[in-house]
C-alpha cells in the first residue's frame, strides 16, 4: 500500500518577490490520512490550491493519481477522482442545500436524479444535518452548517482522494469528534487518500496517519510519534504547548 | 479501473441467485441502478446476494444494494448475503445508519389562479413594505445630513472628493458622447421634418429647448443611475455581505454617515456640473449638424439659440439635476444596505437600485413637468 497518491518535486511557488515554497518535496500515500500543519502564513492553502490546480507554480513538478499536474486536461481527468472541502465551504449561493451537493453528482457522475436524492439524503445525515437542511439557502445556514454541507458536497462522489481544509475549524467539539470518525471509517472502508489542513490537535492525534509540517518554506513530514521529538522550536511549541500537552500525555502516556 | 458494475440474476422457481461484480463505485454504477429499480420482487421466495465478484464498493455501491435489500424485505423475502467483504459490510452498515426515510413533504394543491393571486398579495405586500422602509431611510439620511451639517468636521470630505472624480468627472466622456450624439440626430430629424414647412431653421428652437429642458437632464440622470447608481449599490452590498457594515455598527460609526452621504454630497454636486456639461455638449452636437446639413453658420445658430430660450428655458433642466442626484444615491445607497449575505442578492438588488432609481427619474420629471406648466413656464 506505499502507492504514492501525490508527488510533488522541488516545487517553487512565489508571488511577486515572495516566496512561499522553496524546493519543497512531498510524497502522500495512497491510503493515508496526512494533516498538513503550520503557521498563519506558512503556505497551507497555497500548497493545496498548487495540487488542486488553482494556481501554477513557479517550478516544480506536481503528479496527483498518476496525472501530471500540467499535462493536458489534468483538471478534467481528475475532476471525479477528488472531492475539496474548501476553507470558508464555497457552497453556491444560488443554489440550495441538495441542489449544490448534487451539482457533482450530476455534472461529473451523471447519476440518475431519482438516485442522486437518495445519495443526498444518506450523505446529509453523515454529516450530521437534519432532512430539513435540504432546501435552505447557503445564505441561511450557520458557519458549522455551512462546514457541513461543504463536506458532504467534497464526499457526493466517493472520491478516492479528499481534501480538506480546515474541516473542523467552527465545528462544535461533538460535531468535530464525530467528524473525525466519519473521517477514519470511510477512510478505511473506501481506501481513501485524505489531505487534510487543520488547526485542531485533536484531529491530528485522532485520525492522522502522518504530519507535515511547513516550516520556512520546506516541509517536514513523518509519523506524528517523530513529530514530536524534532528539536525544531515551532514544532515544540506547537505540540508540546499547553494545549498539545495534555494530548500527547493521552495518546502516548507521560514519555514525553 | 473503468470496468462496469454488473448485476447478473437467476430466477429458479422462486428463489433468485444474484451475482454481483466489477467496480460497485458511483462513476460505474448508473446501470445497475436503473435494473435494481425495475426488478420484479413478487413470486420471490428468498434471494441470494453474492458479493464476491465486487472489487470495489463505495457508500453508493453500498447504498444501491441496501436500496434493494430494503425492497425484497417489504416484498416478504428471505434475503441473505455471501461472500460479504469487511469493508462492504461497513459500508452497508454506514448507509443504513444514515439513511432515513424522507418525510414526504405534502405538495400544496393550489389551483393557478389562486397561486396568482397569491403572488400579486404578495408582491403588493413586499413593495408597500419597502416603500415604508425607503421613506425610513430617507427619514434616517436627513438627520443624519442635519447633524453632519451642525458638526461639519463630520462630513469626510476626502472621500468626497474620491467619490466626485468617479462619479464626476471620471463620466465626462460617456456622457458628452452621448448627448453630443443626441444634439446630432435631433437637428438631423428636425431638419427632415420641419422642411417641409419651410421652418428648418426652427430645429434650432426644438434642439435648444427640448436638450436644455429635458433631454439633457433626463439622459444625464438615466447613464449615471446605470453607472454609479449600481456601483453605490454593489460597493455598498458586498461591504455588508462581508459583514464590514456590522463591523461600523459595533465600533460606533454610523454607516449612513460614512457611506451614505458622502456618496450622496459627491453625487449632488456632480449631477448638476454633468448636466451643465451635458447641455453644452448637446448644442455642440446640434451646431456641428447645422452646419454640416443645414449650412448655418456658427454665428447663426447662436442667434437663433439666443431667440429661443427664454429666461427660465435652461433653468427649468437645471433645477431637476440636484433632486435626480439626489433619488439615484437614495436609491443607489437604500439598495446595497438590504443586501442579504449571498453573492445573488448582490446582483439582484443591483438591478432593482438601477431600475428603481431610473423609474423615480422619470415619475420626477413627469411631476416637475406639470409642476412648470401650472407655474407658466
Amino acid at each position: 500500500m506505499k502507492e504514492p497518491a501525490i508527488i510533488i518535486q522541488g516545487l517553487v511557488t512565489k508571488f511577486g518577490k515572495q516566496v512561499i515554497h522553496k524546493d519543497l518535496d512531498l510524497t502522500v500515500n495512497r491510503g493515508e490520512i496526512i494533516g498538513i500543519v503550520g503557521g498563519s502564513g506558512s503556505g497551507k492553502t497555497v500548497l493545496l490550491n498548487a495540487i488542486l490546480g488553482l494556481i501554477s507554480p513557479f517550478k516544480g513538478h506536481i503528479e496527483v493519481l498518476g496525472i501530471n499536474r500540467l499535462s493536458y486536461n489534468a483538471q478534467k481527468k481528475l475532476a471525479h477522482k477528488w472531492g475539496v472541502l474548501f476553507q470558508t465551504g464555497a457552497l453556491f449561493s444560488s443554489m440550495n442545500v441538495k441542489e449544490n451537493i448534487t451539482v457533482p453528482m450530476r455534472e461529473i457522475l451523471k447519476l440518475p436524479e431519482e438516485l442522486s436524492s437518495e445519495l443526498v439524503s444518506i450523505k446529509l445525515n453523515m454529516v450530521g444535518l437534519e432532512q430539513d437542511a435540504m432546501y435552505k439557502m447557503p445564505s441561511e445556514l450557520s458557519g458549522g452548517m455551512v462546514k457541513r454541507v461543504a463536506l458532504a458536497r467534497a464526499l457526493a462522489t466517493d472520491a478516492e482522494l479528499l481534501f480538506l481544509d480546515e474541516p473542523t475549524a467552527g465545528l462544535d467539539p461533538i460535531s468535530a469528534a464525530a467528524f473525525d470518525e466519519l473521517i477514519k471509517r470511510l477512510q478505511q472502508n473506501l481506501n481513501l487518500t485524505v489531505v487534510m489542513i487543520t488547526h485542531d490537535l485533536d484531529t491530528i492525534f485522532n485520525v492522522c496517519d502522518r504530519v507535515a509540517v511547513l516550516i520556512n518554506k520546506h516541509v517536514i513530514v513523518d509519523k506524528l510519534d517523530r513529530i514530536i521529538k524534532n528539536p525544531d522550536p515551532w514544532i515544540q511549541e506547537y505540540f508540546n504547548g499547553i494545549r498539545g500537552k495534555a494530548l500527547l500525555e493521552k495518546y502516548y502516556g507521560n514519555k514525553s | 479501473m473503468s470496468n462496469q458494475a454488473v448485476f447478473d440474476y437467476k430466477n429458479q422457481d422462486g428463489s433468485l441467485y444474484i451475482k454481483l461484480s466489477g467496480s460497485f463505485t458511483a462513476p460505474h454504477i448508473t446501470e445497475v441502478d436503473a435494473i435494481t429499480r425495475t426488478l420484479p420482487v413478487d413470486k420471490i421466495k428468498q434471494c441470494e446476494i453474492d458479493f464476491s465478484g465486487i472489487d470495489r464498493i463505495d457508500t453508493t455501491g453500498a447504498w444501491i444494494i441496501k436500496r434493494l435489500c430494503e425492497k425484497l424485505k417489504v416484498a416478504n423475502v428471505k434475503v441473505s448475503l455471501i461472500h460479504v467483504s469487511h469493508h462492504a459490510k461497513d459500508l452497508l452498515n454506514l448507509v443504513t445508519e444514515y439513511y432515513q426515510k424522507e418525510d414526504k413533504i405534502e405538495e400544496l394543491n393550489i389551483s393557478k389562479f389562486h397561486a396568482w393571486l397569491e403572488d400579486i398579495g404578495k408582491t403588493t405586500i413586499r413593495e408597500l413594505q419597502n416603500a415604508g422602509r425607503i421613506v425610513t431611510f430617507l427619514g434616517e439620511l436627513v438627520v443624519s445630513f442635519g447633524f453632519c451639517l451642525t458638526h461639519i468636521r463630520r462630513f469626510r470630505i476626502p472621500a468626497i472628493f474620491v467619490l466626485l472624480q468617479r462619479v464626476g468627472l471620471n463620466a465626462l466622456p460617456i456622457v458628452g458622447l452621448i448627448s453630443f450624439l443626441v444634439g446630432v440626430v435631433l437637428i438631423f430629424q428636425g431638419d427632415y421634418q420641419l422642411r417641409k414647412f419651410g421652418a428648418e431653421i426652427f430645429a434650432i428652437d426644438l434642439l435648444a429647448i427640448s436638450m436644455l429642458r429635458e433631454i439633457g437632464v433626463l439622459i444625464t440622470a438615466i447613464v449615471i443611475a446605470g453607472r454609479s447608481g449600481s456601483a453605490f449599490t454593489a460597493q455598498i452590498g458586498a461591504m455588508k455581505m462581508n459583514q464590514e457594515i456590522d463591523a461600523m455598527r459595533v465600533i460606533g460609526l454610523n454607516p449612513i454617515e460614512v457611506l451614505v452621504i458622502p456618496r450622496t454630497v459627491a453625487l449632488l454636486i456632480a449631477l448638476p456640473l454633468l448636466v451643465f456639461y451635458t447641455d453644452i455638449m448637446g448644442l455642440l452636437g446640434g451646431a456641428f449638424m447645422a452646419r454640416l446639413t443645414m449650412d448655418i453658420s456658427f454665428d447663426q445658430f447662436l442667434n437663433q439659440l439666443n431667440l429661443a430660450i427664454g429666461n427660465w428655458t435652461f433653468w427649468v433642466g437645471m433645477i431637476k439635476a440636484p433632486v435626480f442626484a439626489f433619488i439615484i444615491a437614495l436609491i443607489g445607497c437604500y439598495e446595497g444596505l438590504q443586501v442579504k449575505d449571498s453573492a445573488d442578492s448582490v446582483g439582484s438588488q443591483t438591478t432593482r437600485s438601477v431600475v428603481e432609481a431610473i423609474f423615480l427619474v422619470i415619475i420626477f420629471n413627469a411631476i416637475f413637468s406639470v409642476m412648470f406648466t401650472f407655474m407658466d413656464i
